[in-house]
């Protein structure tokens, strides 16, 4: 059984100022497995995001299915998606998002706020204070974000995504606003966190480099998977 | 890490965002509490003046022109007065003040006062023994040591009004020195009558005054203290105070004078009975009883009530009517001016006249005494006329006859045959001679003969005939009675034993007397009949709605930037609940801290206001001197309501934002998406019902608008027409917002192309159609409010020739301290105050009938617990004034008044009845009789805007058959030529200076009344222009805020070429479009709303104002707007374009 899996999946999304509507993904599958690597490439436009958002429950397809741990997502309500969201997925983006008012370590402990049943507060600081180790940000656990870089940034982001123990990260195109250097590290630290932690992750990019980094990689093109 | 602490975090790191939110609830706050405050306040003072005035008064008992006696008073611990109306001059006559009332107090009326002090001595030189209140003392600019004239009317016992009252001007004048001016909190301020307006008073002390008035011993005003014992008119006691009990004192019993009533043994008038009569007529000796006892009354008249029960009482007592009558006539004679007694038993015919029928014809029978015989040649079964005046609705007399067939001739020896029946007929029971008769009715003294001079000097009041009581009633009953006296026979009982039987079974509510709570009546009053705290919170609703908007407006723009931060916590699992919950969460420390200042903003707010009520808008206060004063559960509520309006607003204007799907938020795409569907297929039937009609919304609310329009002018209640008409309003403005929302949306989604930079800049306006439609909204709310309510400002003079108007085409309306009996109208009226016959030519003056009561016209803000009851002849009103509904014709129609019997149709202001009473068509207001029985009134029709207002009309017939000893009239409409006008109003108060009389013109008095509610409206314009101003400023953010949001945007047209002149023009097409699109929904929306209330009320538009308005605001808005895009646009829009 997959961990996630997009069944016949349409999604088309309407054009500003008419009626008429743009198809974005025309009757997709993919799969991704527990503890899967894999990339999604393709050029501007092609649908990368939306796969990444219908994967991550934040969009919902015109057609098709959606299967997480087997089960299917058609109907289900807001408040399910949401739970599903905190508790197994990780979100990584290419602009950090972390909240400008709060700390590192407050950033990074957002997504536990989220959990029902509230995980005990003292054993989730631990745990984020084990991964900000990991990622070489321990010492900046009371900054603020803008008080770090943009490889920092982005490296307590991947924290953040990691706190509630996800079944899989999405990221979409992390090392977008990074250099090149920055950005091999980032791939380099995702890779082996998910590989500790046994994560699956799904990363959408459009360097080949990253992609080819991943087990397995997928391409998209005029709505439709190319393997 | 807590939901919250993120909240106060986020609060603490964006609090620089959060200042309009601050302001907005700050706003919210201090308008709401402030109104709220500016309630308690005037309930304050209203509460303050009504602690002056009553001080420590708690009941008592009002007997007007009924009198008491003052050991009553101090039996039942109660403080005797005499309570008068009287006018009062200085000295030298320079200046005068009518309606001043006229007090006798001692010493335990001071200690009800608030202070306790005592300011008359009864003790002081009798010339110095005057004290006047502060008031009457500045009006007449008098000061202690001065010397002043007050004029009163002696006190009649009977009404003058009534057949034989005696003369109609019976004055006197009392000449003190002022020795003491009375402060408002040593009772100066003391007055029975709910009014927030100081009465003008003169104290005398009670001994003083008794004796000028000839009432020793007398009052008519008794007043008990807080906790003090009461009056229990039920069982005729007074009941017993808790002191009194202690002590084992029995209850109070009243006298038979408390009722005006009098007992006296007198010579036996059974001798008269036929049962003594011999064939001949003569008389017999008898073996009846000698004296019997006599219950008479000082009003002449016996009231019906008390000759009820005593007769029920006691078995075999018999009622007497004497009446003078105008004379007698046979076939030999004529004599003037006699007295006849009616009563029962009194006239059958001897045997010897029963035995010859044919002599019998269907005259009734009359009893002559001897000399009347001797003077009109009588004999047994000779016919005889009598001639008698009967009285009509005012003290006009018809003289009528009756035929009799004399059945009995007197001896005028016979036993009981002497004065006795006859009660004391003021002005003439006292007389020395006939000629000197002053009766209150037309004598012929050429037709009075030496002979019955002689008649009078050795008979006096003696009978000269009798009738039957029946017969007796049938002539001469009136509205004031029809008995002047109960005769019985009581051979065991002492004098003392009769009087306690008789009074044990009266009460004093049986001539109308009933005991009044003045201090829970005061209570009721201050809570006003204008709820200035509901009207401020009213007249400020929409600024306050205003803040709101522009305050959510404000907090939306701060969270569009903050959108992604809001996707993200919904990518990360939070729910929307929580997401919204965190960010209105942080609104709330907002809203708190905003609501806490503004209470103490809502402080000053109530300052200014209250500053503003004393000072430039004291019109709407009408004398009251406001304190300040704020509740704190008032200050509570205002602070929550505040908080929970705010964060309601917020809620509710964010709720579209929350839901937008993460990934459109983390885009920073705001308004983009839909919701989820499963959410969206799980939606109510009824959402999905309201979605289904999205089409035909606006015209649901123009159906709306016209259903509350249509219920508003058929409303009477003053909340339901105010209800209906703003209803109307506000489904006017939603329609139309709607209507431009769906053209906002239509025109997002045209292909036109724009070929212009104004096009280009208008359809800017639809790329946020909410935020444009908010402030569309608060521009014309606004609009539409100051437009609407100013156009009820009574601008125009009224005319005091047209006859279907305010004024009823009288130019005078008068008012007099005394009452004037005489018809102003007929020459002999005229002749008694000697007024000149040209100038009175053309004048026709309609008297009305006056029950006191508290004023229930706007110029008065205390709620009239009892409203003024005044009585017309309708026919005299016919084809005068404006009616919103109903007629004069209908005062007369008390069948179709409805209810029970005693329900009187009654005429009011629609002012009066809406504002001041809170009644309608239909409703009823409850009135006591002088019998003391309730009675109602049913409203039948409302007057437009009149000079009627504050009083509640009904019939004069009606009037007088609850209120028979009513006396003359005290209100009057003057129809007069305008160009004499003013020879007129000075011809009348000249010459009936002596009854006080006041003119003034109709037009003046209209005006008196227009200006309080022209003041509601200037009240209401400067808070609703406040809440333009605001809105404007709402549209001058939102100009700065979409020019900051696409400086970019500006930058490239820069670059492209465009001049930052053009742009600046593109700007100020946009936002001018939004303003101009307010303004004329607003006008419309007025328009359209005011309409029918306009159409019904006969008034006009005060078109040249509300063009003027609506000039200036369109003008203020357009600076607002160029001036926001001239700062929004300044500095270099070129680097805008390369940041981005």
């Amino acid at each position: 059984m997959s961990l996630i899996e997009l069944r016949n999946v349409s999604k088309a999304y309407a054009e500003p100022g008419s009626n008429l509507s743009v198809p974005v993904l025309r009757e997709v599958n993919l799969s991704i497995e527990a503890g899967e690597s894999v990339a999604i490439t393709g050029p501007s436009g092609c649908g990368k995001s939306t796969v990444l958002n219908l994967l991550g429950t934040l969009d919902e397809p015109d057609q098709g299915e959606i299967f997480f741990d087997g089960e299917s997502l058609k109907g289900a309500t807001q408040m399910k998606l949401s739970q599903l969201r905190s508790a197994k997925i990780g979100f990584i983006f290419q602009l950090h998002h972390l909240l400008p008012q709060c700390t590192v370590l407050e950033n990074v402990l957002l997504p536990t706020l989220a959990l029902s049943p509230r995980p005990d507060a003292k054993s989730m600081q631990d745990r984020a204070m084990e991964l900000l180790k990991i990622v070489g940000l321990e010492h900046r656990a009371n900054y603020r974000p803008a008080q770090l870089s943009g490889g920092e940034r982005q490296r307590a982001a991947v924290v953040r995504s990691l706190i509630n123990n996800p079944k899989v990260i999405l990221a979409d195109e992390p090392t977008g606003a990074l250099d090149e250097q920055n950005a091999n590290l980032l791939t380099d630290l995702l890779l082996s966190l998910v590989d500790k932690f046994g994560i699956a992750l799904v990363l959408v990019t459009h360097h080949p480099a990253q992609a080819q980094r991943m087990k397995r990689v997928v391409k998209l093109h005029e709505g439709k998977f190319e393997s | 890490m807590k939901q919250h602490s993120l909240s106060f975090q986020s609060f603490r790191y964006y609090w620089k965002s959060h200042v309009g939110l601050l302001f907005g609830a700050f706003l919210a706050s201090a308008i709401l509490s402030g109104s709220l405050v500016v309630g308690d306040s005037v309930r304050a003072s209203l509460r303050k003046a009504a602690e002056q005035r009553l001080g420590k008064v708690q009941t008592g008992l009002v007997g007007g022109d009924r009198w008491f006696t003052e050991e009553l008073a101090k039996k039942s611990e109660a403080a005797p007065i005499i309570l008068m109306s009287g006018s009062v001059s200085e000295a030298t006559g320079k200046a005068r003040v009518n309606a001043v009332q006229v007090l006798g107090v001692d010493a335990s009326f001071w200690k009800l006062s608030p202070s306790g002090k005592t300011m008359t001595d009864s003790s002081a030189r009798p010339e110095e023994s005057l004290a006047v209140n502060a008031s009457l003392a500045h009006r007449l600019g008098v000061k202690v040591g001065d010397t002043l004239l007050v004029r009163l009317e002696k006190p009649s016992a009977i009404s003058k009004d009534a057949p034989l009252s005696g003369s109609t001007d019976d004055q006197i004048s009392i000449r003190r020195k002022i020795s003491a001016i009375v402060a408002p909190e040593d009772f100066g301020a003391f007055q029975l009558a709910a009014s927030q307006t100081g009465a003008d008073s003169v104290f005398l002390p009670l001994s003083v005054l008794q004796a000028e008035l000839g009432k020793k011993g007398r009052i008519n005003v008794m007043l008990w203290a807080n906790g003090a014992s009461t009056l229990s008119c039920d069982t005729c006691l007074i009941a017993p105070s808790a002191q009194m009990i202690e002590q084992n004192q029995s209850p109070t019993r009243l006298s038979l004078e408390d009722f005006a009533l009098k007992l006296e043994r007198i010579e036996s008038g059974r001798g008269l009975l036929p049962l003594s009569t011999t064939d001949k007529g003569q008389d017999a000796p008898s073996t009846l009883p000698s004296t019997e006892w006599q219950l008479t009354t000082d009003r002449v008249f016996m009231d019906d009530s008390i000759a009820q029960k005593v007769f029920k009482q006691i078995p075999g007592s018999q009622g007497v009517l004497t009446y003078l009558v105008n004379g007698f006539s046979s076939a030999k004679g004529r004599t003037p001016y006699s007295f006849v007694a009616a009563a029962p038993e009194l006239v059958q015919a001897s045997p010897a006249l029963q035995e010859e029928p044919k002599n019998q014809n269907s005259k009734p029978q009359i009893t002559v005494s001897q000399w009347l015989a001797d003077d009109l040649g009588l004999a047994l079964g000779d016919s005889m006329d009598v001639r008698y005046f009967t009285v009509g609705l005012g003290r006009e007399m018809t003289e009528k006859t009756a035929g009799f067939t004399v059945a009995k001739i007197l001896p005028m020896e016979t036993p009981g045959l002497n004065g006795s029946w006859t009660p004391d007929f003021p002005g003439v029971t006292d007389a020395p001679n006939c000629r000197d008769w002053k009766p209150g009715i037309p004598v012929k003294t050429d037709a009075i003969r030496d002979k019955d001079e002689a008649y009078w000097k050795k008979y006096h009041t003696t009978p000269k005939a009798f009738i039957s009581l029946k017969a007796g009633q049938k002539l001469w009953s009136n509205r004031f009675g029809n008995l002047t006296a109960i005769r019985f026979s009581s051979s065991t009982k002492t004098e003392a034993e009769l009087r306690a039987e008789i009074v044990g079974h009266l009460q004093l509510s049986d001539i109308g007397l009933v005991a009044r709570d003045f201090k829970s009546e005061a209570r009721a009053a201050a809570q006003g009949s204008v709820d200035f705290g509901g009207l401020f919170v009213g007249l400020s609703m929409f600024l306050i709605a205003a803040a709101l908007v522009f305050a959510a407006l404000l907090f939306l723009f701060t969270l569009e930037q903050r959108a992604a931060q809001i996707g993200l916590l919904l990518a990360l699992g939070w729910t929307p609940k929580a997401v919204r919950r965190a960010v209105l969460s942080e609104a709330g420390i907002v809203a708190v801290i905003g609501a806490a200042l503004g209470i103490l903003g809502g402080i000053l707010y109530t300052k200014l206001a209250l500053a503003g009520l004393n000072g430039v808008w004291s019109g709407a206060t009408v004398g009251l001197k406001l304190i300040y004063q704020a509740n704190p559960e008032t200050l509570g509520i205002a602070f929550i309501a505040s908080i929970i309006t705010s964060l309601g607003t917020l809620w509710w204007a964010s709720r579209q934002l929350f839901k937008s799907s993460p990934k459109d938020l983390l885009a920073g795409e705001v308004w983009a998406s839909k919701p989820n569907s499963a959410d969206e297929s799980r939606s109510s039937w009824f959402k999905a019902m309201f979605q289904k009609l999205a089409p035909a919304w606006p015209w649901i609310c123009l159906l709306l608008a016209s259903v509350f329009s249509f219920a508003g002018s058929k409303a009477t209640n003053p909340e339901e027409i105010g209800g209906m008409f703003f209803g109307a309003g506000f489904m006017l403005l939603t329609a139309g917002l709607l209507l431009i929302y769906r053209w906002l949306i239509a025109q997002s989604r045209t292909q036109k192309q724009a070929v212009s930079l104004s096009q280009i800049g208008a359809r800017n306006v639809t790329r946020r159609p909410s935020r444009s439609l908010a402030v569309i909204g608060m521009m014309s709310g606004g609009i539409f409010l100051v437009i609407a309510v100013n156009a009820f400002r009574i601008g125009a003079e009224a005319d005091p020739t047209a006859k279907v108007s305010g004024t009823g085409g009288f130019a005078l309306i008068g008012e007099s301290t005394l009452p004037i009996y005489e018809d102003l109208n007929s020459e002999a009226g005229q002749d008694v105050f000697a007024l000149d016959e040209k100038i009175m030519k053309q004048v026709r003056v309609v008297p009305f009938r006056v029950r006191e009561g508290d004023d229930a016209s706007c110029l008065n803000l205390n709620k009239a617990q009892r409203p003024m009851l005044t009585a017309v002849n309708p026919a005299k009103l016919a084809d005068r004034f404006a009616f919103v509904e109903g007629g004069w014709e209908k005062l007369s129609d008390r069948k179709n008044a409805g209810g029970e019997d005693s329900t009187i149709p009654a005429i009011a202001d629609q002012a009066t009845a809406m504002w001041g009473l809170g009644k309608g068509v239909g409703d009823t207001i409850a009135y006591t009789d002088s019998q003391g029985h309730e009675f109602k009134v049913k409203l039948v029709g409302l007057l437009a805007g009149s000079v009627l207002q504050g009083k509640v009309v009904i019939s004069e017939e009606a009037f007088l058959s609850k209120y028979p000893d009513a006396a003359g009239y005290k209100f009057f409409l003057i129809d007069s030529p305008l160009d004499k006008m003013a020879a007129v109003s000075a011809q009348l108060t000249k010459q009936l200076e002596t009854r006080g009389l006041a003119l003034e013109s109709t037009v003046d008095r209209l005006a008196a009344f227009s200006a309080v509610q022209n003041t509601y409206i200037g009240i209401f314009t400067i808070l609703g222009g406040l809440g333009v101003l605001l809105g404007t400023a709402g549209l001058g953010v939102l100009a700065a805020r979409n020019v900051l949001e696409r400086r970019g945007e500006f930058g490239l047209m820069q670059a492209l070429g465009f001049r930052s002149s053009a742009l600046r023009g593109m700007v100020l097409s946009e936002h001018v479009t939004l303003l101009i699109a307010g303004l004329v929904l607003g006008l419309l929306s007025a328009a359209i709303a005011v309409w029918p209330n306009v159409k019904q009320s006969g008034g006009a538009l005060p078109l040249g104002f509300l063009g003027a308005l609506t000039l200036g605001i369109l003008a203020f808005g357009i600076i607002i707007c160029w001036l926001s895009a001239a700062l929004a646009l300044r500095g270099k829009l070129l680097d805008s374009l390369r940041k981005e």
